[in-house]
């Protein structure tokens, strides 16, 4: 869809989905590019709403399977709130941003199930963070700071699985925000 | 355990990392987004920079709810905050630094007229969480910003003119702060212009160039009588455009024949804008850059506007001491006494002056320095005092005006920095003798 180069902008995204024909994930909600920009290394934010007030995270690295179910990866030290309002049944928002174009898609959905992470979530958390730290090495972080990240004790990574309602160009610019439909 | 101050956590409100802002609509729908800037107010206080009318937006004015977590990039540690919206300012001192820092942020990340602050929206902070503890131990500073100031203060006593106390100023940003390059700028008589009056680690001195007030970090801190800090230089400030702008602003031409190249670094990382404030307003800017990112931070701020605040409170003493009587030194001769006569001409259009067609001031100072020349040439007069300037219609000067010193300095220095053989040196209680140690030939070029 882009070719990789310059600040991207929300009308690309708007563009491509109305122009996407091939198949779909999450009953439409995904294209299979939105998915893989989720999944290439990029950083993850995500967000609750416990007791009537917003709480913020920062996640890690996401899977997503064939159906559209998106398994979130993040800490859980200081993530309990979080974590707790999603296993009650709370929504989640989570954002995923390219550090270099600062392509930016989020998606909402209702949480459905915290469980501890398993191997195969570990080798994409290492695979994404480490394209991650690449897309910072790109920006001029310092290496103090590239290297800091993803840094994690294994046991201390939950994944947060939930089914997408909804996606949303977040990208700077004219018509950021957009939800993406066909 | 001690609850987290917010005041302690300023490394984290520095922009180098992107804060998460997590919001809620009315019905429990979270929206999670990257904000650009979260900027410390107070102690009690964040403002968190408005760019987009978009779902963040439309949720705090719902719920006026937020919840940030922000990241200290040096001793890489996370913190939630936990915020009330309290309000949107659209204009003033608060609004006018975010403005400035996103715009270092824009240029920085390429964004570059995508980011526009529409506003800075104030939040009280209910709570503080640490999310991840400090992960590493920061080097300790390479010196102590307190103890600094303390010293500046103490070494800024006592300065016996105007001249001594600028010189003392850059001296001691350079030996206790470790600031390389800045300049010391007066507002003028009609408070639209600066003019500088001191300068430090400059190829050229650029005594006299002027910045317009509301242009560049300069004219914008004066303005807003606020400090003004880029961390991450942004084309839309840099001084030099200020100027150039400027210019163009008020139709004239950008030609450079009667302007003084302006001294300022090239290519600065880091620029920050102090006001001088007294009781009726700004008097000055005291201005500090350098090539390097990130070198002023919120410390840097607090330490270098106590001594902003030092020098307004010692400007009325060293003025004073301006006007003490002293010794009288003797008409030194000039040791680049041209073998010729100099040719002084004036521009009654803007009062510039040219000496041997070399450019050297123009407004007030070029008024002043064409009348002392002339009375001079007249009656062959080289003591002047201050009071009969302030009184002189030629001058113009407006009545109430009290920055006549500093044109005096500006005008000494000017001379002296442009090697000319006609020098000023204060003499006295307002007095100041004028040295001609060669014939000079007068031109006038009247108005048109």
């Amino acid at each position: 869809m882009t070719d990789g180069t310059g600040p991207a902008s929300p009308s690309e995204d708007i563009g491509a989905r109305r122009a996407w024909r091939g198949a779909t994930l999450a009953d439409g909600v995904l294209t299979p590019e939105i998915a893989a920009h989720c999944q290439m290394g990029v950083a993850v934010i995500v967000a609750a709403c416990a007791a009537g007030r917003p709480l913020a995270g920062r996640g890690f690295a996401a899977r997503i399977d064939e159906a559209g179910t998106v398994r979130l990866l993040l800490r859980r030290t200081g993530h309990h709130a979080l974590l707790a309002a999603w296993q009650a049944g709370a929504q989640i928002a989570a954002t995923f941003t390219e550090p270099t174009r600062h392509r930016s898609i989020q998606l909402k959905g209702r949480a459905a199930r915290v469980s501890p992470a398993n191997v195969a979530d570990g080798m994409a958390l290492e695979v994404q963070c480490r394209a991650f730290r690449a897309g910072l090495m790109a920006i001029k972080y310092t290496k103090e700071l590239t290297d800091h990240y993803g840094v994690t004790d294994p046991d201390d990574v939950v994944a947060v699985e939930f089914t997408p309602v909804e996606a949303f160009v977040q990208t700077p610019g004219p018509g950021a925000g957009s939800a993406l439909r066909p | 355990m001690t609850p987290l101050a917010l005041d302690t956590l300023r490394d984290c409100m520095e922009g180098v990392v992107p804060a998460v802002l997590a919001t809620c609509d009315e019905t429990g729908v979270p929206n999670v987004s990257f904000i650009s800037q979260v900027h410390y107010v107070d102690p009690e206080r964040v403002a968190l920079s408005y760019q987009f009318f978009n779902k963040t937006r439309a949720n705090l004015l719902a719920t006026r709810q937020a919840s940030v977590q922000i990241f200290d990039p040096v001793a890489l540690a996370d913190y939630r905050l936990e915020l009330d919206f309290e309000e949107t300012r659209t204009e003033g001192p608060l609004f006018e630094t975010m403005k400035a820092k996103l715009a270092g942020i824009a240029s920085h990340s390429g964004m570059d007229g995508v980011f526009r602050l529409l506003g800075a929206d104030v939040f009280r902070v209910r709570s503080i969480e640490t999310i991840f503890p400090p992960s590493t131990i920061p080097p300790p500073p390479s010196r102590n910003l307190l103890s600094a100031a303390r010293r500046t203060s103490q070494e800024l006593a006592g300065s016996g003119s105007l001249g001594e106390l600028f010189d003392r100023v850059l001296s001691c940003l350079r030996r206790h702060f470790g600031i390389e390059h800045a300049m010391v700028l007066m507002l003028d008589e009609n408070g639209r212009q600066l003019f500088t009056v001191a300068s430090l680690g400059y190829p050229t001195a650029g005594i006299g160039s002027e910045v317009e007030v509301g242009h560049g970090v300069v004219g914008v801190a004066a303005r807003e009588r606020s400090p003004i800090r880029i961390c991450q230089m942004a084309f839309d400030y840099s001084y030099g455009r200020a100027i150039r702008d400027g210019a163009r602003s008020v139709g004239v031409e950008w030609s450079g024949a009667t302007e003084i190249p302006y001294p300022g670094l090239p290519a600065p990382e880091s620029q920050i804008a102090l006001p001088i404030l007294s009781e009726s307003g700004v008097i000055g800017v005291l201005f500090a850059e350098s090539p390097e990112p990130m070198r002023f931070r919120y410390d840097d701020e607090d330490a270098l506007m106590l001594v902003a605040d030092r020098i307004a409170s010692l400007i009325p003493l060293a003025k004073a001491s301006d006007d003490a009587p002293r010794a009288t030194a003797p008409a030194a001769p000039c040791p680049d006494a041209p073998a010729g006569p100099l040719v002084v001409r004036h521009y009654g259009a803007d009062d510039s002056v040219f000496l041997n067609h070399d450019y050297l001031i123009k407004g007030v100072a070029g008024a002043i320095v064409w009348m002392l020349v002339g009375e001079f040439a007249r009656t062959g007069r080289t003591e002047f005092t201050n009071r009969e300037l302030r009184l002189d219609p030629r001058l113009r000067l407006p009545e109430f005006a009290d920055n006549l010193e500093a044109r005096l300095l500006l005008l000494q220095r000017r001379l002296r920095e442009r090697m000319c053989p006609v020098r000023i040196e204060k003499t006295g209680r307002g007095r100041f003798r004028l040295d001609v140690p060669c014939p000079l030939v007068l031109e006038e070029i009247e108005r048109q």
